[in-house]
């Protein structure tokens, strides 16, 4: 535990010399993004509250599928293997790093769209499953961002593949449209995890119990994939 | 205490990269693994810390696989020193010590300041990896290896990038500090300074091994003659000897057989002698024709 601690430390020290980057990416665009939205739904509370919780999806999607895949195929790299194998810390202990300082990284996203979420609609929310529904969503992106950067050992190809998929999910998740149910809807996990989180907030009335399930077995397959790659530790068999 | 057996590795592409490869580490012992480029240094190295699975063959710490076992018995520094550009010396150096769990362990905090004193690290422990030069980035690695004081250090060309006067430091300090420690070079003076046996690769397979005793026996290393005369020395008289060199009229000449050599001298006392050495084969010797034969 205190290996995790003190790598989580330092992955976030990492980021002193992103200073403006972060600030950049962490502040400046995803809230005047969020500034945009809210100046479009023009003052409807419903479309606000349904492109919020969108947004919130959104973030997560290119966070953990963007940047901690990216970062998790970088660790495959055999110079960046070989850097840490000069450190005594396990692979585990750096993935887990990784995917923690990543949820630590875009929390202020979804801090402040929850804000404006509690502002417009306090009352309804039923803040204990919006919040249980926010780490259910960010666990299984936060899975499928790490799927994804063990199953690209090659950086460059990731760097590439990575920010499409993230585009890609973006588009066939209703997060900023409306769309009618139908199974092509109802295979993406990520349409799910919106769905709930647009439940805890009374904007969906269906039936949501087939969607937990669905994520439940979802986040278990990636956690089985994920804990194989992780308890692996001959990474370097493909060649690059 | 480490014990490799039989290793094998081939890789996807079917190139084979390490070929039945056996070797031991005693307690306490240096030993060098010597070979030209692309024999297989490394990538021995990688399956030793479990980068690498070998294909056939085992890897055994004190009788125990590897790979079933936990922890972290390896300090390792690595051909090219990469170090995390957005850390300091100092925190990179701290985080090791966390990690590892010794950061008020007094004999690692003892370790450290003789590093500090040797490298003078104080000087630049402040400045971030990007800052720094290529042999500072590689005395961090050495380092950060070495203050984990781990039970087998791996040291992968561990003085390339370094200066002369820093280079000798370090073999020093390596040398006094009764370390476990397997190491890869192309530096001869590395190798004779600091290894107690040795082995050579080429092609994935260990063509020799000896300690320093044994190489210039096995290998029935030559003698070297350099010789001038006054006079011109007949062709035939040296037709049956490597002539090394023969500027300005000294001739070197290596032979395996001092016998050959002293029958040539003989047949030289005729002519006026204006320089004659005989230098018999001695460690750095052999090291460098054993590399030189396998470099080729």
């Amino acid at each position: 535990m205190n290996r995790l601690f003190q790598a989580i430390l330092f992955e976030f020290r990492a980021f002193r010399v992103f200073k403006i980057q972060i600030l950049i990416s962490l502040f400046i665009m995803p809230l005047s993004y969020m500034f945009l939205i809210l100046l479009n739904t023009g003052g409807n509370r419903q479309t606000t509250l349904y492109l919020l919780t969108g947004f919130v999806v959104a973030s997560l999607i290119g966070t953990y599928v963007s940047l901690l895949g990216l970062r998790v195929s970088n660790l495959m790299m055999p110079e960046v293997l070989e850097m840490y194998a000069a450190f005594p810390i396990t692979m585990r202990t750096i993935a887990l790093s990784y995917l923690f300082t990543y949820s630590l990284y875009v929390l202020p996203q979804i801090i402040v769209a929850s804000i404006i979420i509690a502002i417009i609609n306090s009352s309804s929310i039923t803040w204990g499953l919006f919040v249980g529904n926010v780490i259910l969503t960010m666990i299984t992106l936060s899975g499928l961002g790490m799927s994804l950067g063990f199953f690209f050992k090659n950086y460059f190809v990731a760097q590439g593949v990575l920010p499409l998929l993230s585009w890609i999910f973006l588009f066939i998740t209703p997060l900023y449209y409306q769309a009618k149910s139908s199974l092509f809807f109802s295979i993406n996990p990520l349409n799910s995890c919106v769905k709930l989180l647009r439940h805890s907030i009374g904007l969906y009335e269906g039936v949501i119990i087939w969607d937990y399930v669905y994520l439940i077995g979802f986040i278990l397959i990636l956690s089985f994939f994920v804990n194989r790659r992780m308890r692996s530790v001959y990474l370097l068999e493909r060649r690059f | 205490m480490l014990n490799i057996k039989e290793v094998t590795k081939v890789f996807p592409n079917g190139k084979k990269a390490n070929d039945s490869i056996s070797l031991e580490l005693e307690s306490d012992q240096i030993v060098g693994l010597v070979g030209p480029n692309g024999a297989g240094k490394t990538t021995l190295i990688r399956q030793i810390l479990g980068l690498l699975k070998p294909t056939t063959g085992a890897i055994l710490i004190d009788g125990h696989d590897l790979k079933r076992m936990k922890g972290n018995y390896f300090g390792y520094v690595p051909q090219t020193p990469l170090v995390f550009q957005s850390h300091t010396i100092r925190e990179l150096i701290q985080y090791t010590l966390k990690l590892k769990g010794v950061i008020d362990n007094r004999k690692a905090h003892g370790i450290l300041d003789q590093l500090y004193s040797i490298f003078n690290i104080s000087k630049w422990e402040n400045m971030y990896g990007y800052q720094l030069s290529g042999g500072q980035l590689k005395i961090v690695m050495l380092v950060i290896a070495i203050c984990q004081m781990p039970s087998i250090l791996i040291l992968d060309e561990p003085s390339n990038m370094l200066d002369i006067v820093t280079k000798k430091k370090l073999w020093q300090f390596l040398k006094e500090s009764s370390m476990t420690i397997f190491l890869t070079s192309h530096d001869i003076n590395e190798i004779s300074v600091l290894c107690d046996y040795i082995y050579f690769i080429k092609e994935g397979r260990i063509v020799f091994s000896g300690n320093k005793k044994e190489i210039p026996q096995v290998n029935q290393l030559p003698v070297t003659l350099k010789i001038k005369v006054k006079e011109k020395i007949p062709e035939k008289l040296l037709s049956r000897f490597v002539i090394a060199d023969s500027r300005d009229g000294l001739f070197t000449i290596f032979s395996k057989d001092i016998n050959e050599i002293m029958i040539l001298i003989e047949s030289l006392r005729k002519y006026t002698f204006e320089y004659l050495s005989l230098i018999a084969p001695d460690f750095d010797n052999a090291i460098e024709l054993i590399m030189e034969e396998f470099y080729e």
